[in-house]
């Protein structure tokens, strides 16, 4: 059981998403950095679908009721339970009446509190997603507030075998983004695939994709992220029937700078679609903040395939090896 | 194991508070002999000399195999030489593959030397860190520093 003691709005349960919606202009939602969240159930034994707390602004202070197995991971919040200083990306035991303070990241922008069992809210088609907009899944399709208390499911009682806890390489370490000489540090690099409407923009658009930064403007969130950069323009307009999107597709509308639709994007859109942004590489606009850059790299499916298979085998080798870290005990883990 | 690394450090450091300098432990078939150095007996000093005088006996050692890094591979700053640690304070991490175990604080103290290079692979007992035990305060130590 976890009790909300402070959070700012927009702090929410989250899984993995609500897949197979779509066609009833329900999107994936979930959580936005994926891979953090998996990471966070892979230390804890934990479904890998199972819930966990999206935290996208701080201070955020949260009471154990009961003795659990926490994990904290996305951005660096310089995380302290009593006071003590957690590393990143790290799990560890709370007993009943310990306190979890969490800090504005000075890097990253979203960070996830996983519990051993996962957090208990019904299943509303086919996930455990909150979908603000809608009002469903989650905790009564709201944000979390001070006061709410959370409930784990049951999990296999388990003591880890080094009291300090056990932690994960972060994915910034982990996974290697695409190569990108131009980029500047702290610049975040993405791969995209062309899309249906790449060769409808000139030339000088073209280039300016994969050539120059695109600044994350202040009006990105998780429905999508609005850039700042090159006007991009078509060889001439074209009017376009709404189709079916999905998160990562960068459309272009006749302002020319560009969208990147994300977690809780539209499910259908008529703008002209210049690229898409792997799925491999969605966790890292996660935690791209506004005011930061992003970099496009042009990709190839074949390297979409195989970025993909490197993150689930960070992620596979990690729930096997945290598994060794894990002890079965006779106390019960609530 | 009769005792923990933990429990060891914190028997030290009450053995070097009450200038003891040996003993043996026998339980169960097993046995711990606890050898004091002779110039980590002196008594008790005011806690921030300590740091910076006397010389830090004993050390951290890796409890698992894999890549040692002082600190935590994504923060920047490594804990220094001197650094006042609590008992459990994760002060470094071994890597293998995407796991990371801790490096851990066996009781409060000052943190020495650093003994092993930043990616270095360790093994178990591998040393890391020299290590100074603070002694348990005692109700005479917190009131000199009360009236201070």
């Amino acid at each position: 059981m976890i009790e909300i003691l402070e959070t700012p709005p927009l702090n929410a349960i989250q899984d993995l998403g609500r897949l197979g919606y779509r066609c009833h202009g329900v999107g994936r939602g979930g959580a936005m950095d994926r891979v953090a969240l998996a990471a966070a159930n892979a230390l804890l034994g934990n479904d890998e679908n199972a819930a966990g707390i999206e935290l996208q602004l701080f201070p955020v202070r949260v009471r154990f009721a009961g003795d659990t197995v926490f994990a904290l991971t996305g951005a660096d919040c310089e995380a302290r339970l009593d006071g003590r200083l957690l590393p990143p990306w790290w799990a560890m035991s709370a007993q009943a009446g310990q306190e979890l303070v969490l800090s504005p990241p000075r890097q990253g922008l979203r960070a996830y509190l996983a519990v051993a069992g996962g957090i208990d809210v019904p299943e509303v088609m086919g996930s455990r997603s909150t979908q603000m907009r809608d009002g469903f899944g989650g905790l009564d399709g709201r944000a979390l507030a001070a006061g709410d208390r959370l409930a784990a499911f049951p999990a296999p009682a388990f003591a880890l075998r080094d009291g300090a806890g056990l932690g994960a390489l972060p994915a910034s370490l982990a996974l290697a983004a695409a190569d990108c000489p131009q980029a500047q540090p702290g610049e975040t690099v993405l791969r995209v695939i062309q899309a249906a409407e790449y060769e409808q923009f000139d030339a000088a658009s073209q280039a300016a994709l994969w050539q120059t930064p695109w600044k994350v403007t202040a009006q990105s969130n998780r429905q999508g992220y609005r850039l700042a950069g090159v006007a991009l323009q078509r060889l001439e307009p074209v009017e376009m029937r709404s189709h079916g999107i999905v998160p990562g597709v960068i459309q272009v509308p006749p302002s020319g700078q560009p969208i990147i639709q994300l977690a809780d994007g539209n499910s259908a859109g008529g703008y002209p679609k210049i690229g898409v942004v792997i799925e491999a590489d969605l966790w890292r606009i996660a935690q791209a903040a506004p005011g930061s850059a992003l970099r496009f790299v042009s990709c190839t499916l074949e390297e979409a395939r195989t970025a993909e298979r490197a993150v689930a085998a960070y992620l596979g080798t990690l729930r096997r090896l945290a598994g060794y870290c894990r002890l079965p005990s006779l106390g019960k883990v609530a | 194991m009769i005792l923990e690394p933990a429990e060891i450090m914190s028997l030290v450091a009450h053995m070097r508070r009450v200038g003891v300098a040996e003993i043996e432990l026998e339980e169960a078939g097993s046995a711990l002999r606890v050898v004091v150095p002779e110039q980590a007996i002196a008594p008790a000093v005011d806690g921030t000399a300590a740091a910076t005088t006397v010389a830090a006996p004993y050390v951290i050692a890796a409890e698992a195999c894999g890549f040692f890094q002082p600190g935590h591979p994504a923060r920047a700053a490594a804990p220094a030489r001197g650094r006042r640690v609590e008992a459990g304070e994760v002060v470094g991490t071994i890597a293998a593959g995407p796991l990371l175990r801790p490096v851990a604080a066996p009781a409060a103290g000052t943190l020495g030397r650093l003994l092993c290079a930043a990616g270095g692979r360790v093994d178990h007992g591998t040393p890391l860190f020299e290590f100074a035990p603070h002694s348990p305060s005692s109700p005479d130590s917190g009131k000199r520093k009360d009236t201070r």
